[in-house]
């Protein structure tokens, strides 16, 4: 049996688009999720590139990898309300 | 000694020595209850009511500065306390006897998340509580949670339960869990956490009683046992072990609120998910789906293919003439290869798009969980959830969104078994070769045997859903259904934008590459010869070595009585595009291609040579001509989406299952058929 | 004889405490992650096609199958 933490990797690694979405599908409730990615983030599991839709260059581009598992949560904690994209970090070696 | 001599170096200690609860209170007299006073931890995630909680309890008896030999700023303070009153203000304590007053030196440790030392401040909290002797560490650890974001502060009480330290757990209540009405069962929590948990709220300064009780009373238990972990290097592991513990508590502790309110949702939900009610808005929707993605999509599909094969193909000849190739090979490849290839792949992106944002609104909206509850017993026969008939429907209007459509799908196993039946549902694509066959073969029964071929797609569809399920997934699709059902919620323009553009760009980046390789395959197939009279590029189709090889895999088909040639190769154009079908067969009898709705002479080309292949029989090799067609692989755009969602192994697979049915269905059906025309 | 009564033959819109998952333990922790744990207070919300039900609890809505509707067990709270 899976963990929390596996179970909300894996769900960003097969593209699921927001943290509803990933608690919906995972049976997590919305504040372990949140708690999850943010430890993940700090663990340096996911990456995270603030977005900001409507620029040309930035915005999606400046995520990881599209074939990555690029998920869009509507918002990282209470803190950010704009939108931010999370890939898996790319391991070295 | 001489000056060369090694220098003796001063010794420096391996470690430095880890912080002491007691060592601050010695340096610094000032605002310590004294050398034997217990010596309380206040500790927490940034943002938790921490500070104000200090600051409650410790009035105006408070140092600032710098822990000794870090740059970490801590307060340090002194908490008095009695059985009546929390916090007692007095300097000096007058209080009676037996109202038992005690002095604890509270030590506000800078906000950390976790014990994991990622920087100095959480370096800090962790060396004292874990590094040190146990008399040098505090006696107590009063850890604030903030209960709007229990899981999230939760983490560190994982961790400092793995050690052996008295905890309490403050829990703050802030405004916005209020708001929500999160009504947490603090008895409950406590013995999930296995240390006492009280809820407070600093700035208010209530639950101080229950706070102050709750800390003499653990003072004067012995340590408990420290929360087991399990035994890995993991780091992983680890940590999803302190996640499943707080996640189980977290979900036990949290209570809802004595009486849930009926909403608008549930009277909508009434009628959506009622007996009959529900079907009928199920089926309105997916026929509203269907109708957008094909005529919304079809016209600008047109006008892309137009665009390409028009404009773009003439200003690329227009330019290779000023360079005198105009009418080489090098012509044919950009135009007719990688153009024409191009152009393929970008009429398909209005459809996905639409599909995208249709599957993103619906998703997102709630009504797919809904949809999902409807349709869950009919789809339940195949062993698929209901929401598989969702991608089914859309397979309809053409495969490619369809495969993609399978995402909504929670399991891997689901998703898989409904991307290998999607080929088998009828596509538009294949809707104008069956009405060109049927206007040239059937006559006025043209559209009973397009409606026919339509029946045998659903019957495919199930049959195949069946039998997969019987062989490979026995045990798919036991579990009950349990859907929670999210409140209906508009969905938000922006993030639906910022999905649907995720998703086509992945889309187009796996779909680019096979679809232009195959076209330009397919031209240079066409442009080699075979004999030594024609140049490259120059060439009859039934001399070039795409001919050739048509030729090749005709007697393949004897047996379903339609081994002709051209016959053959349009099944092979049609493996890269059903679209190109029609053309590439005029193609071969080099004719124009035929009106919509009207034969012309490519109908009775064609008449001719199911007449001959067939030996006399050509409605029967008709039939298996297109009950082949509505089985076989489908377009390589279908297979590309198929590799993205499913990976290569299990689309090869897919292929041979395909290749399989349709070969072994058409010649059933001719074998049969001819005994009756 | 177990006590109570199936959500199957249950009244809607009463106040009803789960006392047990019956024989549908596979589902046992994934009913709970959604809050219908034993001892949890919940309602039922409306009947589905297909015999199933939609259950009301911790503020969350559920949609249950029928076959599960007929293990879980409950009694007036």
């Amino acid at each position: 049996m899976s963990g929390p933490l596996h179970l909300v990797l894996d769900e960003i690694t097969a593209g699921t688009p927001t943290l509803a979405a990933i608690a919906r599908r995972t049976g997590l409730s919305d504040d372990v999720v949140r708690a999850a990615v943010d430890h993940l983030v700090r663990a340096g599991r996911i990456t995270s590139t603030e977005l900001s839709l409507g620029c040309p260059t930035g915005g999606c581009g400046g995520c990881a990898s599209a074939g990555n598992g690029c998920i869009l949560p509507a918002a990282l904690g209470d803190r950010r309300p704009g939108l931010v994209s999370l890939s898996l970090t790319r391991r070295v070696a | 000694m001489s000056e060369s001599t090694r220098v003796r170096l001063p010794l420096t200690p391996a470690t430095t020595p880890p912080p002491s609860a007691k060592a601050c209170c010695h340096e610094i007299p000032r605002h310590t209850a004294g050398a034997d006073a217990p010596v309380v931890a206040l500790v927490g995630a940034p943002n938790t009511g921490k500070s104000t909680l200090f600051n409650a309890l410790t009035g105006s008896r408070v140092t600032m500065g710098n822990w000794p030999g870090t740059t970490v700023e801590i307060s340090r303070g002194v908490w008095r306390t009695t059985l009546a009153v929390p916090t007692c203000d007095c300097d000096n304590c007058t209080c009676a006897h037996d109202e038992e007053p005690l002095a604890i030196t509270l030590l506000d440790l800078p906000g950390a998340y976790s014990l994991d030392a990622h920087s100095p401040d959480e370096q800090l909290t962790r060396g004292l509580l874990q590094d040190g002797p146990v008399d040098e560490r505090p006696g107590l650890c009063v850890i604030t949670v903030d209960a709007s974001r229990l899981a999230h502060g939760l983490y560190l009480v994982a961790q400092v339960r793995e050690l052996a330290t008295r905890v309490v757990v403050a829990v703050t209540m802030s405004d916005i869990a209020a708001q929500r009405e999160v009504t947490l069962d603090t008895a409950r929590l406590s013995q999930e956490l296995g240390c006492p948990v009280v809820a407070t709220d600093p700035r208010r300064r209530t639950g101080m009683v229950a706070l102050a009780t709750a800390v003499r009373t653990t003072l004067a238990d012995p340590v408990p046992d420290p929360r087991p972990t399990p035994f890995t290097d993991d780091a992983l592991m680890l940590d999803d072990d302190r996640f499943t513990w707080l996640s189980d508590a977290a979900d036990t502790a949290t209570v809802a609120p004595g009486h849930d309110r009926l909403t608008l949702s549930d009277k909508v939900d009434r009628w959506v998910t009622a007996p009959v009610a529900g079907p009928l808005l199920f089926l309105a929707v997916m026929w509203a789906v269907f109708q957008l993605t094909t005529t919304v999509a079809a016209p600008l599909q047109d006008a892309l293919a137009r665009f390409f094969s028009g404009p773009v193909s003439g200003a690329v000849t227009s330019l290779l003439t000023l360079v005198h190739l105009h009418g080489t090979w090098v012509e044919g490849l950009l135009v007719n290869g990688l153009v024409a290839g191009v152009g393929m792949l970008l009429t398909f992106v209005p459809l996905m798009g639409l599909m995208f944002l249709l599957l993103a609104l619906l998703e997102d909206s709630g009504y797919l969980a809904r949809a999902a509850v409807v349709t869950d017993r009919l789809m339940r026969t195949m062993g698929l959830p209901g929401r598989a008939f969702l991608p089914l429907v859309v397979g309809f209007g053409c495969n490619v969104p369809a495969i993609s459509a399978t995402r909504i799908l929670p399991d891997a196993r689901q998703r898989l078994l409904t991307v290998l039946l999607v080929p088998f549902t009828s596509c538009s694509a294949r809707l104008t070769v069956f009405v060109m066959l049927g206007t040239v073969f059937f006559g006025k029964n043209a559209g009973t045997a397009v409606f026919g071929m339509y029946v045998a797609s659903v019957a495919l569809v199930v049959l195949i859903g069946l039998l997969l399920r019987r062989t490979l997934w026995r045990t798919m699709g036991a579990e009950p259904l349990i859907i929670d059902l999210p409140a209906y919620h508009v969905p938000t323009l922006r993030l639906t934008g910022a999905v649907v553009w995720q998703r086509l760009r992945g889309f187009l980046k796996t779909a680019s590459g096979i679809i232009v390789a195959t076209v330009c395959a397919v031209w240079l197939l066409q442009s080699i010869p075979t004999t030594g009279a024609q140049s490259f590029g120059n060439v009859p189709v039934e001399d070039s070595v795409y001919g050739v090889v048509a030729r090749t895999i005709s007697p393949a088909f004897a047996p379903a009585g339609f081994d002709q040639w051209q016959t053959t190769s349009a099944l092979i154009v049609g493996f890269v595009a059903k679209e190109a079908v029609i053309s590439s067969w005029a193609q071969t009898y080099a004719t124009e291609q035929p009106q919509p709705g009207q034969a012309g002479l490519l109908g009775d080309h064609i008449r001719a040579a199911f007449e001959q292949s067939s030996g006399g029989h050509p409605l029967s090799a008709v039939l298996a001509f297109m009950v082949f067609l509505l089985a076989y692989t489908p377009c390589v755009a279908t297979l590309a989406a198929q590799r993205r969602e499913a990976g290569l192994r299990w689309t090869i697979f897919g292929v041979g299952i395909q290749l399989a049915t349709a070969w072994l269905l058409a010649v059933a059906v001719f074998q049969i058929g001819r005994l009756f025309w | 004889m177990t006590p109570g009564m199936d959500l199957a033959s249950a009244p809607l819109d009463t106040p009803l405490t789960l006392i047990g998952v019956g024989s549908a333990v596979t589902s046992r922790r994934r009913l709970a992650t959604l809050g219908l744990r034993e001892g949890a207070s919940f309602r039922l919300l409306t009947r589905t096609i297909g015999g199933g039900r939609i259950v009301l609890v911790g503020g969350s809505r559920i949609a249950l199958s029928k076959d599960l509707v007929r293990q879980l067990r409950a009694q007036a709270a």
